[in-house]
């Protein structure tokens, strides 16, 4: 008989393989964990259990709908954030000029006026609240350009309805708050023409316009605004009777050129 | 790091989901079946344990992945079918195999040899080496064979299953099976002549 000692030892090497068991030590841990997570099976637990992949899910999605907001209002919040640094610096500088320069809904003919609308109501509220008394307002999310634009549609309207002064009520947004600045040239020629409408009746506003008027020119001589401010300049003027080029400032050439160019009739 | 921690939360539960998942897919389901998960243990639990000691897991990795297959089958009692426990817990095994390799892989230990025997002394220690040495040599040769034929080799000559029982396991069919089992045997076979000729005193390569 021939003898195979391949196989042999192949049968070795498989009996060896066969003749390996775990430790009893290694069953009994099995047995433990199986009997440890089949114990706390109470109604709960096994619904959990049951539904475990629905509850996964409904986790995901939770999950993911709570990534979705984070993500959505990360950049509002840099924006915010960044506005209200803007309103701070622009409250400390503000905080001397308001006071002196710029007449806004602390004018009490204004006020009054703007009491009669709701939004004119608003308007009053946050003029009443002083800036420093709240230390660390709520910030506002600047307006949309529709909003600024609203804004003069009301005011222009309010204007040529002979409400002046409910115009200046409205127009008062962009004297107060830094974030209304898409429209804010547009807005100080508006307030020109209100403040003039005014100084038809009183002469304490004409004047208020025609140094709003000098002072427009002085800081936009190239817009193509200027022309129409250089005009309620002259017009001011006269009715002080006074002279109207000369009131315009020798250092702004620019603004007399413009003016020189186009008349106040010619883009009316 | 909100983000991070949030990352870490999905990962793990869709982890969860595709145990839960995978288990499913290996249930042979058919409501009913009255086992009880010790019973399970105790008739199946060498037998799975070998299982992955025979494809290449150390002890400590195949005792950690014999817990995780009866963990699974244990929530999954009612959708295995009586006569065919053996084949779930063997569906089950072969991808808990898969996945403990892996990670295996990504901590890149190293098991220790002494942990690696633990040979019950009752035979002397003298059989006792000469069975862990031919151990050793078993899974070097059955590593360098294709698993699919490594696998119906280990459960025909280790586990003296019948070709059908093994071709029942590996869900194959018996014809493949018995196709395999003797491929697998002319290759190892060759592998050991080729060893006993680089080693003619026998151990492990």
């Amino acid at each position: 008989m021939n003898r195979d000692p391949l196989g042999e030892r192949s049968t070795e090497l498989f009996a060896a393989a066969r003749k390996e068991s775990p430790s009893e030590e290694t069953r009994r841990r099995i047995a433990s964990a199986l009997l440890a997570q089949s114990e706390p099976q109470d109604a709960f637990s096994a619904w959990i259990s049951e539904h475990r992949r629905r509850i996964s899910f409904a986790l995901l999605s939770a999950a993911a709908a709570a990534l979705t907001l984070v993500l959505l209002q990360s950049p509002e919040t840099v924006d915010i954030s960044a506005e209200s640094v803007t309103q701070k610096n622009s409250r400390k500088l503000a905080g001397t000029e308001d006071d002196t320069s710029k007449p806004t809904v602390s004018d009490p003919t204004s006020t009054e006026k703007a009491a009669t609308s709701p939004k004119s109501s608003r308007l009053k509220e946050q003029a009443q609240t002083p800036a420093d008394a709240a230390p660390d307002p709520p910030p506002q999310a600047p307006p949309t350009l529709g909003q600024e634009l609203a804004t003069m549609q009301s005011a222009r309207s309010a204007l040529n309805g002979g409400d002046a002064a409910a115009a200046l009520a409205e127009l008062a947004q962009f004297g107060r708050n830094p974030g209304w600045r898409q429209l804010r040239v547009e807005a100080s020629l508006l307030r020109i023409e209100a403040l003039f409408e005014l100084g038809k009746a009183d002469a304490s506003k004409a004047t208020e316009a025609r140094t709003e008027a000098l002072r427009f020119v002085e800081e936009h001589p190239n817009d193509p605004l200027v022309d129409r401010a250089a005009k309620f300049t002259q017009t001011a003027s006269l009715s002080d009777s006074a002279p109207s080029n000369d009131s315009l400032p020798s250092n702004r050439p620019a603004a007399a050129d413009n003016t020189n160019k186009s008349s106040p009739s010619e883009r009316e | 790091m909100i983000a991070t921690r949030l990352c870490g939360h999905l990962l793990i539960m869709v982890d969860a989901v595709s145990m839960s998942s995978e288990a499913t897919v290996d249930s042979l389901a058919e409501p009913g079946s009255s086992s009880n998960i010790e019973t399970l243990l105790n008739t199946h639990f060498s037998f799975i344990w070998r299982v992955f000691r025979r494809g290449g897991l150390c002890p400590a990795d195949a005792d950690d992945a014999t817990q995780q297959v009866f963990m699974i089958a244990s929530t999954k009692l009612d959708k295995m079918v009586k006569s065919q426990e053996r084949a779930y817990l063997y569906g089950i095994a072969r991808k808990v195999q898969g996945r403990v390799r892996r990670g295996a892989q990504r901590r890149r230990e190293v098991p220790l040899e002494a942990v690696e025997e633990r040979a019950s002394s009752s035979q002397g220690p003298d059989k006792d080496l000469a069975l862990s040495e031919a151990r050793k040599l078993l899974d070097a040769l059955l590593a360098k064979l294709p698993e699919k034929l490594s696998r119906i080799l280990v459960l025909v000559e280790v586990e003296e299953l019948e070709v059908a029982e093994a071709a029942a396991l590996e869900r194959i069919p018996v014809g493949t099976a018995a196709s395999r089992l003797r491929l697998g045997r002319e290759r190892f076979r060759a592998l050991l002549e080729k060893h006993t000729a680089k080693n003619p005193f026998g151990g492990a390569p």
